[in-house]
């Protein structure tokens, strides 16, 4: 038997050390862990903190112009509200109108779809946030 | 007993089918924390070395070829991930004045722990892989424990098969010198 072969024997007599009883389960609870971190999670185009932002400061906005329009009602006004009043409204409802037009060439079923779907989205973005506090 | 293939395993975590992993970390648990082991030298920190090792093997699964074995491409990351952690740490291995061993006397070495008793023999070895630097501890493991070829170990541990030879020389020798060393202090003891 040659001088490796000897070593090889002896080596093989030396006991094999073993890792504790729950190692594979410790790594698949981190596995199980990765899988989650890696899953995709569906994130809205604008937050709901957003959205409150966005609402917040158009209330802010209709309250502030209702407000400067009633102390302001004719004639007096100082001069940097001038182009508050020469503001055309008009030209800002024009997509709204646009749209209403659209809308209105729709059959009633695919809007009645259309407005669920909506809903449906709505409720479960809302259930969502809830769920997760 | 389960005997499907490695590449079955994987396939089906690919797939999405983590539970599937299991399997592999059954078969390979050992293989990891023995070589963790060889490399850290605490328990705690090679099984921790070896579940970080399996977690980066999960990760970069689908960067698996499958040109060579997994046991091999998974033996790689279990190296690196041990001797990143031990790179910078002194060990605390006792710094021995390496002797060198004539041809007679690595003969008369290998005659003296060929007549211990099978127990004793296992001692004496582990004290001295212990002895050893990790990387020589990792050769022998790898060449005489887990029987991997020349070419195998090379890929594991980045180096030419040539330079594993020469390694894989050297360790013994050194071995062999380190178990002379403690023979002959047992000896001494017994005077």
């Amino acid at each position: 038997m040659s001088k490796q072969d000897k070593l090889k024997d002896f080596m093989k007599e030396i006991p094999r050390e073993e890792p504790s009883l729950d190692f594979t389960r410790k790594v698949m609870d981190r596995v199980n862990l990765e899988t989650k971190k890696t899953s995709p999670v569906y994130r809205p185009l604008i937050s709901m903190r957003g959205w409150k932002r966005i609402t917040f400061g158009m209330l802010i906005l209709g309250i502030g112009v209702a407000i400067l329009r009633n102390y302001f009602p004719g004639g007096e006004t100082p001069s940097i509200l001038h182009p508050l009043y020469s503001l055309d409204l008009t030209q800002f409802l024009k997509p709204f109108n646009l749209v209403t037009k659209f809308l209105s060439n729709l059959s009633p079923t695919f809007l009645t779809c259309l407005v669920a779907v909506s809903l449906l989205i709505m409720v479960d973005q809302v259930s969502v946030r809830f769920i997760r506090r | 007993m389960d005997q499907k293939s490695d590449t079955y395993y994987i396939a089906k975590v690919l797939e999405g089918d983590s539970g599937s992993f299991a399997p592999l970390v059954e078969r390979y648990k050992h293989l990891a924390f023995s070589l963790s082991m060889k490399i850290i030298g605490r328990r705690e920190d090679a099984e921790e070395c070896a579940q970080d090792a399996f977690i980066k093997a999960y990760r970069s699964l689908e960067n698996f070829k499958g040109s060579a074995a997994f046991k091999t491409w998974f033996f790689r990351i279990v190296y690196t991930t041990a001797i990143s952690k031990v790179r910078g740490k002194k060990t605390n291995e006792v710094s021995l004045e390496e002797y060198k061993l004539s041809d007679s006397e690595m003969l008369d070495t290998e005659n003296a722990v060929g007549q211990l008793s099978s127990e004793e023999r296992s001692v004496q070895l582990h004290k001295a892989m212990e002895r050893l630097d990790p990387d020589e501890k990792v050769i022998l493991n790898l060449y005489y424990f887990e029987d991997l070829s020349v070419e195998e170990i090379a890929s594991i541990v980045g180096l030419s098969a040539s330079n594993v030879k020469i390694k894989l020389f050297r360790s013994r020798k050194k071995l062999y010198g380190q178990l002379y060393n403690l023979l002959k202090c047992e000896d001494a003891l017994l005077w």
